[in-house]
């Protein structure tokens, strides 16, 4: 069967880890680096190039290289998010056939899914020369408040990939198992601040289960997100003083961001960092040069909005859990955001707890999955038992635009409701149940996961003829959906997911190809 | 994944059950064995596995059954790995074996088929030797063997594994087997609780209301409902079945699984728990239909 490897699949960078017997190890590249930046270089012909090797393609050939695909996956093309992306990214972003983004690539197109599978299969490929064996299946990390659609896209680009995806497991539980020492018991509040989502999880460790109690997340909060507001103001400062925009040159502005990155990062440890770039312009034939020192107070002032709206979803967060900050024993802090002093600072003024000590600040989730990957495959290391919960409320379409409930948020998985649907008009032959995922008592402003088509109703009076939808909800998160026919009883299974137009079946039906690929 | 070898492909443990608690001991075994090593509850399942034939050695593999003394469960487990053996054939008890309420598997004897060939052994063995009339808490009859028309005709594998005890081949006829002492229940409060787990799996999960289900009275306070559900979890969650091959027990797994966290969606939740015990109160039926 070969080895289970668990997977951090990050908006800026992934990781790819590997337990025996409960010990776990991230697996390294050629030159020990453990983060991979999850960058896809598609040349014009050949294989497309990932991790490392494609991150000097984001200033030599920003248009065909891609990052921060996982803004994208399952996502609308009407998604904000989305609509952001597009002119914001020196790729091009275009609508495709069924209403989801693409990534238009010498003249063809990629879906971000795609994107996100040359990923995968470049972490796939080092973890098996690493380990020296094929590596078929593993765990992969979500963020907790991803919706069904972005989980079925993430199952779909490992698919792809040639992974069969035992598990979905959410990145802030995931990183809660990595711990070293381990989290002893308690209440503890898991702050994961990655590269592109932010998620915060309540969870309540008692012996070797895992329970969660509330989360939440902010899926267009992340560390670029500072990278790109420390960029804008260099370039601001920089456009009043030499009247030239470094946004103009692509390969300029991505240069920039990559420095604010580096920048960002060494401010964890330093006072003052330079950042300085050669040749971003030219004034009266001179050629100008950038050269600005950032400290550690202009860093703390410039990420202050972002840290505030992460600040937001916690205190939500912790509302909603029934719990207030002094009944926690420890903030767990995940992540490469939530390293950056200021965040730290602003999370024990918030908070008033200790961060909890032994997180790895970058491959906690990889190292957490892989945990999970061993026990789920049988293996001997115990990782712990994970009781998990529905992210975000989900429900079906009323006609009269609102949303009938079947899930409210923070209800443990496996969960399952039932709800019964009546048609609208005389004579009415066949419904089509529209399932919606999302904070909004609105139908249209939440996210359309699939549509489920009853066909073939008895005849009978407006309202008379009643079907019953059963909805479950798997411990990944994943969405089960069938309709039952109160009047003959028959059960209509058919329920085809937005995303992919596929159905139950068909899906079934990949899964077992990637099984045997 | 296990690095633990096991030579020759994929091996079969088939356990009998002996006590009500087997079930439960079963599961925590599945999650604890190594990689390439299969479990299956009954003789049934394993054959297709191992190749095997309908068999008709019922009466003389009961007598070896009953007779070897038991080993433990690692000397099996390591003759497994080594190779020696293809398949086991345990006559096992589950014994609650600590607070958290895991079972522990006991072993009362066993069988090892050093090659598929000699699994000649009836597919009834499990019910035969399931249904003793031994219930928790009574006088256990000792078992009576009966001779069947086969018994004569058949004769014991010579190259059992190192392991495996002498195994003395007595000619076949009707005897008294010594019947294996049940042992004491270490806490009577913690057997009933377990019983009720094995329950669990028998009665109609979707008919029991969510307080029966967690197994804690109306009145039970919220710390009491969650110790429930947790010592629950520890039982039914789906990664400790992870290692069944058999995807029907798994299944079942599953679904009490997935009853006992629709219990704790209502009970774990103040508003929900007391709009459910109002409608329960007044006569409303409280099983799995019963929405939040």
């Amino acid at each position: 069967m070969g080895p289970v490897v668990g997977i951090d699949l990050g908006t800026s960078r992934s990781s790819v880890a590997w337990s025996s017997r409960g010990l776990c190890v991230a697996i390294p590249d050629d030159e020990g680096r453990v983060d991979h930046p999850s960058v896809v270089h598609y040349p014009a012909g050949g294989p497309a190039v990932a991790g490392h090797d494609a991150v000097p393609f984001l200033i030599d050939a920003p248009a065909h290289t891609v990052f921060a695909a996982k803004r994208l996956i399952g996502r609308a093309w009407v998604d904000p998010e989305v609509r952001a992306a597009v002119g914001a990214r020196p790729y091009r972003v275009v609508k495709g056939d069924g209403n989801y983004p693409l990534i238009s690539l010498h003249g063809g197109t990629v879906a971000p899914s795609a994107v996100s599978a040359d990923v995968l299969r470049h972490l796939r490929a080092l973890a098996e020369r690493r380990l020296g064996v094929p590596v078929r299946r593993a765990v992969v990390a979500v963020p907790a408040n991803f919706n069904d659609a972005q989980r079925e896209a993430t199952r779909v680009a490992a698919w792809q990939a040639g992974l069969e995806v035992l598990r979905l497991v959410n990145e802030p539980t995931a990183a809660a198992l990595s711990i070293a020492p381990p989290l002893p018991d308690g209440t503890f509040l898991i702050y994961d601040f990655g590269g592109g989502t932010f998620d915060v999880t309540v969870l309540e460790r008692s012996a070797d289960v895992f329970r969660v109690i509330a989360t939440g997340g902010d899926m267009a909060l992340g560390g670029d997100d500072m990278d790109r507001a420390m960029a804008e103001r260099i370039r601001q400062q920089f456009l009043e003083e030499h009247g030239v925009d470094l946004r103009e040159t692509p390969s300029t502005w991505a240069t920039l961001l990559h420095a604010c990155e580096r920048a960002k990062i060494a401010l964890a440890v330093h006072d003052e960092m330079p950042v300085r770039l050669n040749h971003v312009g030219r004034r009266g034939g001179v050629p100008l040069h950038l050269s600005v020192s950032v400290t550690r107070a202009w860093l703390a002032h410039t990420v202050a909005p972002l840290v505030q709206r992460s600040l937001a979803v916690t205190r939500e967060v912790l509302r909603a859990a029934g719990l207030a900050a002094p009944a926690l024993d420890g903030v767990v802090m995940v992540g490469g955001t939530s390293q950056v002093p200021a965040v730290r600072a602003a999370v024990a003024a918030e908070l008033g707890r200790p961060p909890v000590p032994g997180v790895h600040p970058t491959a906690a989730v990889a190292l957490g999955a892989a945990a999970l990957a061993e026990q789920v495959a049988g293996g001997a290391g115990r990782a712990g038992l994970l009781l998990d919960v529905v992210p975000q409320p989900l429900g079906l379409a009323a006609p009269d635009g609102g949303v009938v409930p079947l899930f409210a948020r923070n209800t443990p998985v496996p969960a399952h409701a039932e709800a019964v649907v009546g048609t609208t008009r005389d004579g009415q032959r066949a419904l089509s149940l529209s399932v919606v995922q999302g904070e909004s008592p609105r139908a249209v402003d939440n996210v359309e996961l699939g549509h489920l088509l009853v066909a073939d109703l008895p005849m009978g009076a407006a309202g008379q003829v009643r079907v019953q939808v059963c909805a479950e909800m798997d411990q990944d998160g994943m969405l089960h959906v069938a309709a039952v026919d109160l009047q003959t009883g028959r059960v209509h299974g058919a329920f085809t997911r937005t995303l992919t137009g596929m159905t139950e079946a068909e899906m079934d039906a990949l899964r077992t190809r990637a099984r045997s690929a | 994944m296990s690095t633990v070898p096991v030579a020759g492909g994929p091996r079969d443990v088939v356990v009998v059950e002996r006590s009500p608690f087997t079930r439960m001991a079963f599961i925590n075994l599945a999650a604890r064995l190594p990689a390439g090593l299969f479990l299956h509850d009954s003789l049934d399942k394993a054959l297709p596995t191992l190749g095997g034939t309908r068999p008709a050695m019922l009466f003389l593999a009961r007598q070896v059954l009953l007779e070897a003394s038991a080993p433990s469960l690692q000397d099996l487990v390591g003759a497994m790995a080594q190779g020696r053996t293809r398949c086991v054939v345990l006559v096992a008890r589950g014994e609650p074996a600590d607070a958290g309420g895991r079972m522990a598997l006991a072993v009362d004897g066993y069988l090892s088929v050093p090659a598929p060939g000699h699994l000649l052994l009836a597919a009834a063995l499990g019910e035969s030797i399931q249904d003793d009339g031994f219930r928790p808490g009574t006088a256990r009859a000792a078992p009576v063997v009966t001779p069947t028309p086969f018994a004569a005709a058949v004769s014991m594998p010579r190259t059992l594994p190192a392991v495996a005890p002498p195994v003395d081949v007595r000619p076949a006829g009707p005897r008294t087997l010594t019947p294996v002492p049940f042992p004491a229940p270490v806490d009577p409060a913690a057997q009933a609780a377990d019983l009720r787990r094995h329950r669990l799996m028998q009665l109609d999960l979707d008919r029991l209301d969510h307080f029966a289900v967690l197994g804690v009275p109306m009145s039970a306070g919220r710390r009491e409902v969650l110790s429930a559900y947790l010592a629950l979890v520890r039982c039914f969650h789906p990664d400790l079945a992870a290692a069944l091959r058999d995807s029907r027990l798994a299944a079942e797994v599953r679904a009490v699984y997935r009853r006992v966290t629709d219990a704790w969606t209502v009970l774990g939740n103040d508003a929900h728990r007391a709009d459910y015990a109002r409608r329960l109160s007044a006569g409303a039926p409280g099983g799995r239909a019963a929405a939040i």
